[in-house]
């Protein structure tokens, strides 16, 4: 193990036998388009945050994304544009500090740290995360693992927990006319950053003496692994 | 009174247990018989398993993933053995999801039917733990026999050469390849060429399987 991430702490903490096949055993995964909307309107928002122009951002990605001029493909880019016109209509206002900002923050008792990417960092100990989903959010989903790495990094950082801010946009929703973007917010407690040491040591410790027992359940249904566990 | 009580209660429960329409006797239409090595056997139409899914837990309520155990050219046709996922998305007060696997072999002069049915045989076979048609096998007396062979008919074609099918075809090279790999390190110099694979997204999600199996299979050896 090189270093703790949010997507490896979860998917242990999901399914070790899952995390064994994914970061121990290095499978290789089929090009998800879920993964690739999701990182392209990751980058389309952050360059809209370093003032360029909507205009500008929409040609780029198109040029991206269409390269074979496929049905999927252009189907794909008019998802994407309805999806950062919509955004692009009502950011997450606010200075921004930094966009896509690399940590590698090291924890105690381990040999290895938190390593990730946080989308945004805006004025006022704000942590801007940009999700893209199937299914709204509930206050309960942003309550995670990511918003707890989030939190102990800005703290380790600037000294003060962040309020972390999802903007969350529904791709089975957005062609829906008066759809508007959800906005959740949570705020880590001092307990959390604790309980969060304790996960990465347990997990740590789990991955050395090679704990990958499968654990069934709904997660399966989705999990590219599934044809190689005996669960 | 009670056995109107019991009756109404057995109604809800076929009404209410998905697995339990599952697990209804399978109307005689969809029948048929075949006989094997002399023998007569009672089979069902694969039609009737997927109208019965589908009916019953819609048709995103359920999926199949396969994959090919085996694939040979013998007896002047194509031998395929294929495993076959079959999940299952049970929706009540909670989320369930129900997976049963099974396995199945066809033999065909042409291989696009030995692939056919070598997956209807394996789909019936992984229905059988749902239940569906269990009247069949209860009626069985060759005992412990979990693969099905599913009889095929099929009609001549004009060619007379045996051809894999196009999927594998198009990345018969690279297939070889990582079939061929006798370690680590030999397997992982062809992760990138696998991933950026052009041969359609079956091809390359079957050469994906046919990697990570023999990385799974290399790296236990090791």
């Amino acid at each position: 193990m090189k270093h703790i991430s949010a997507t490896s702490l979860k998917t242990f903490q999901t399914c070790p036998m899952q995390w064994m096949y994914k970061y121990d055993y290095e499978l290789l995964q089929a090009p998800n388009p879920a993964f690739q909307i999701g990182s392209a309107y990751h980058k389309m928002v952050e360059e809209f945050h370093k003032g360029i122009s909507v205009e500008n951002i929409l040609e780029n990605t198109k040029k991206d994304i269409i390269k074979k001029k496929t049905n999927d493909e252009i189907d794909m880019f008019g998802l994407l544009r309805l999806m950062f016109v919509k955004y692009a209509e009502n950011p997450i206002k606010g200075n921004t500090v930094k966009t896509e900002f690399r940590f590698n923050i090291p924890l105690p008792n381990l040999k290895v740290g938190l390593y990730g990417f946080i989308d945004r960092i805006v004025e006022g100990d704000r942590i801007v995360e940009y999700k893209t989903t199937s299914k709204d959010y509930i206050q309960e989903d942003v309550n995670n693992i990511q918003s707890h790495i989030y939190s102990y990094v800005y703290f380790k950082t600037y000294g003060k927990i962040p309020t972390v801010t999802y903007s969350v946009v529904n791709k089975k929703k957005i062609k829906q006319p008066n759809y508007r973007l959800q906005i959740l917010e949570i705020k880590c407690t001092d307990k959390d950053l604790k309980t969060l040491e304790t996960d990465c040591v347990n997990f740590y410790n789990d991955v050395q003496e090679k704990k990958f027992k499968a654990n069934k359940g709904k997660h399966c249904f989705w999990c590219p692994y599934v044809n190689f566990c005996n669960k | 009174m009670n056995n109107t009580k019991q009756a109404t209660s057995n109604e809800e429960q076929i009404n209410n247990d998905p697995l339990y329409r599952l697990r209804q006797p399978i109307p005689k239409e969809y029948l048929i018989t075949y006989t094997e090595d002399g023998k007569t056997f009672t089979g069902y139409k694969a039609q009737y398993a997927i109208n019965l899914l589908n009916k019953n837990l819609g048709e995103g309520g359920w999926l199949t993933e396969e994959e090919i155990r085996k694939e040979e050219y013998i007896n002047n046709g194509w031998a395929v053995a294929m495993k076959l996922i079959l999940m299952l998305k049970m929706t009540g007060t909670i989320y369930v999801p129900i997976i049963v696997t099974g396995y199945g072999g066809s033999h065909a002069k042409n291989i696009a039917n030995a692939y056919k049915g070598a997956k209807t045989s394996a789909f019936k076979n992984a229905c059988r733990y749902l239940g569906i048609g269990q009247e069949l096998y209860l009626g069985d007396t060759s005992g412990e026999e979990d693969i099905v062979y599913e009889p095929i008919t099929e009609q001549e074609t004009s060619s007379e050469q045996p051809q894999k099918p196009e999927k594998i075809a198009q990345g018969d090279d690279l297939y070889n390849k990582v079939m061929k790999a006798t370690n680590l390190e030999q397997l992982e110099s062809l992760k990138d060429v696998v991933m950026a694979f052009d041969g359609g997204q079956n091809a390359q999600e079957t050469l994906i399987k046919i990697y990570n199996t023999k990385k799974i299979e290399l790296k236990e050896k090791k």
